[in-house]
Parts: C-alpha cells; structure tokens; sequence
C-alpha cells in the first residue's frame, strides 16, 4: 500500500494506492467460519487491507461505484482478522472500544473512506475481481487496486484516534 | 376510463429509477461547500460535489448503495392500464429493469432472517393513494441502508408541542452523527397514526415541502449546534434541508417521525 504521507496521523486525510479486499456483513462471517475450521482461503491476509464494502456492478464498462459501509457491524471480526495478520481497515464511522484495542495493540491501521462517495471512489478504482462468495452478489469478497483514495486516517499506528 | 399502455409503465419506472440513481434533479443545483467551513471540512464537501459530476459524467451510481426501490403511487379513479393483471407487476417490472439495466446495486433481501439476495432488488416498497382523475403519479425514492437506519419514529404526547417534535428531530439527528451519511436531507412528519407518520416523513422528502413554518423554525434553531458536520466529521454543515408534512390526528396522540436522507438524495416523480 503507497500513501502519500509517510507518517500517518490520526485526524489528517491521506490520499492511497494499491490493493484492497472487500468484506461486510454475510461475507466476513463466511470467511472467518473457514478460517477457524482450519480452511483454505484464495487470499493472503498477511499485510492485506480489508475494506468495509460492496461495489455496484459494472467495473467492466467503467461504470462501477464503491464505497465504505458502516464498520460498526463488522467490528467485532476485527480482532481475529488482526490475529490473521490484516494489517488495517477501511469503512464508516467509528469502531467499538475492543476493535480499538486489538488494533492499538497491533499497531494496526483504521481509515474511514467518505460515505456515499460511490462515483469518486469508483472512478479511482484501477482493478477490481470477486475471489470468493460470487453467490453474495455484492457483498462477494472482490480484491480492488485503487490509484489516489482519499481517506481519514482515524486510527493510526501510534494508537492516535479520530472519530 | 382511460387506459395506460402497461409498457409505458414499466418504461417509465425503469427510466426514473435509473436516472435518480445518476442525475436526479433533487441534487440539481445542490452546494454542499459553505463560507464558514473549516479546510478539513471543506475538503470532504469537495469531494461529495465531485461525487455528483463523476456521477453525471461518466454514469457512474452516485452511491455503491442504490438502495431499496420506494414508490408512493397516486392512482386516478378514472384510470386502467393493460399488460398484467395488476398495477403492482408493472411497477415490480419497471424497478427490476432499471436496477438491472441501469448497472445499479441490488441489496433487496428477501427474507430478515435468510438474507438470502436474488439479485433483482424485489420486491419494490409501493404505498398507494387513490385520487380523483385519470393520472397515474409515481414519485421514486432510491434511499440506501445508512440513512434509513438512522431514521426513527415516536409517539409524543400532545403537550409537548413543536418544541418537543423539534427536540425529537434533533436527539433522532444527534443519535445518527455521521452513520447516516450527512449532510442530511430531513422529512419530517407530525400527526396520523402510529404506521402513517413515517410514511408522512417520507412524503415530506419526497414532495420537499414545509407544511408548518413555525415548527420549521423552531427545528432549526434547535439543530444549528449538532456538534458535526459533513460525514459526521467534525465541522459545521450535517443538515442540508428540512421538510414538514401534517396530517390529522387522535386527541391523545402526536406521532411524530424523522426520515433522514443521506447527502446522495435521490427522488424523482413521473407523471402519466
């Protein structure tokens, strides 16, 4: 992952290449069940950026939307992926106080992308492919690789908040 | 009795749901940048307007979340129509159209407890009002998850007056803070029944009208201290427009209801 400023401090706003992964609602549980039962994923966690979103169709006629839902519902995945080695997240709004800390103690990264933001967002997304759950439809796990997102950095590496 | 080609029904729902999802005319002219905002704030305000010309220009959904497919429907007395047994098929055919063809979000699920998404963004939330005439009118609200969770209704007592609707309007604001995508468009409802009033705060929205002045003031000196602003961050802006509608009620009721809209406010009306 490239940012623009080499020391991210809660509360500025960051501009981000590279690549992210998708999850929310139905999939996170999809993916975390496997992973506990000892399963295989098309996906290495380690390092990776998970995004709290589901995509419009249309990436392929350069028409698709993307942007973050609320983290709230997912927060309490959080921990786990961490543990999995997720190295931050993207999403909405502020996180509950156990998120808070598993991140703080990893030294993990939260960003909020600026909701409803679809059509900004879409345009700067350069890649984006299901790799799992295509049945979820939209909530499908995609992996996208942007080119220039901007987003608050609301939780940095230095355990430095902004909601 | 006139009789309305079903076809041009279908055609005219998937038109409007597809274009309220790109260009609707409710954010025709709309500035989300004000004088008095800090550069933090300004930034974000920035980048909702860019959000709404990339929509525009390169046919892009405003927001990933296209929503769930709302029609308030007014059928004239006078009026039939031909291609299916009944008003509703035509109506359900036209959203699927347009959430199919218009490249847009399908995030119906039909069962609360399944979630099972069958991917055609049925079925489309249809209130109906019979009239006089032989118009068919169909207003189209495409309103995503954020903004309807955040949305509330209660049943005040009377004594409260527009002072306690007016508080009810800005704890509902202050409770939903950023998760509702702000700054918001506000429909505000006061009277009827326990189900009606958060039909009428819809109503309100989609109609953008201000039945009570008075009440309208007393809302907005109450929410100019909300302490957010745009998206939630904090700053000055988190409301837009506020809109009221009124409606008849009990002795001992004032149900009250506050549908909050996200800053993507997508409504639009089609007249045949």
């Amino acid at each position: 992952m490239k940012f623009s400023s080499e020391n991210l401090k809660a509360g500025e706003i960051v501009r981000v290449s590279g690549q992210f992964f998708t999850l929310r609602d139905n999939s996170v549980k999809k993916l975390v069940d496997i992973l506990k039962s000892g399963g295989k994923i098309p996906l290495d966690l380690s390092g990776a950026y998970a995004f709290f979103a589901a995509p419009t169709p249309g990436f392929s006629e350069s028409r698709a939307s993307i942007g973050p839902t609320t983290s709230a519902r997912m927060a309490g995945f959080i921990p786990y992926l961490l543990d999995c080695g997720v190295r931050g997240f993207v999403g909405k709004g502020a996180v509950p106080d156990d998120a808070v800390e598993a991140l703080r103690a990893h030294g993990g990264l939260y960003f909020q992308a600026l909701g409803g933001a679809g059509a900004y967002y879409g345009s700067r997304v350069v890649d984006m492919r299901p790799v799992m759950f295509g049945e979820l439809g939209p909530e499908a796990v995609f992996l996208v690789d942007v080119a220039d997102f901007p987003l608050v950095i609301s939780i940095d590496s230095g355990g430095g908040i902004f909601f | 009795m006139r009789i309305v080609d079903g076809a041009e029904i279908v055609s005219a729902v998937r038109r409007l749901f597809i274009e309220i999802n790109y260009e609707p005319e409710s954010l025709c002219g709309v500035s989300f940048a004000d004088d008095s905002m800090g550069s933090f704030e300004r930034t974000l305000a920035a980048v909702l307007q860019e959000n709404i010309a990339k929509s525009a220009s390169e046919r892009r959904p405003l927001c990933q979340d296209c929503g769930v497919a709302q029609l308030f429907v007014k059928v004239g007395k006078n009026l039939s129509f031909s291609g299916a047994p009944s008003l509703e098929i035509l109506l359900n055919r036209g959203v699927e159209e347009a959430y199919r063809d218009g490249l847009l979000r399908k995030s119906t699920v039909c069962d609360p407890f399944e979630r099972v998404n069958e991917g055609k963004n049925l079925p489309a939330f249809i209130h109906w009002e019979l009239c006089d005439g032989d118009k068919l009118e169909i207003y189209g609200i495409a309103k995503g998850g954020g903004s309807e969770n955040v949305s509330a209704q209660k049943m005040l007592v009377p004594a409260v007056g527009r002072e306690g609707v007016a508080d009810f309007v800005f704890e509902t604001l202050r409770n939903a803070g950023g998760k509702g995508c702000p700054p918001y468009f506000v429909g505000v409802g006061v009277g009827g029944t326990f189900d009606s009033v958060a039909a009428l705060a819809k109503k309100a929205l989609l109609e953008q009208v201000c039945e009570d002045n008075e009440l309208l003031e007393t809302i907005n000196k109450k929410i100019k201290n909300l302490g957010f602003g745009v998206l939630g961050f904090p700053g000055i802006c988190p409301v837009k427009a506020v809109y009221v509608k009124k409606a008849p009620t009990h002795i001992a009721m004032m149900p009250a209801a506050v549908a909050l809209n996200c800053h993507s406010f997508r409504v639009g009306k089609v007249i045949l």
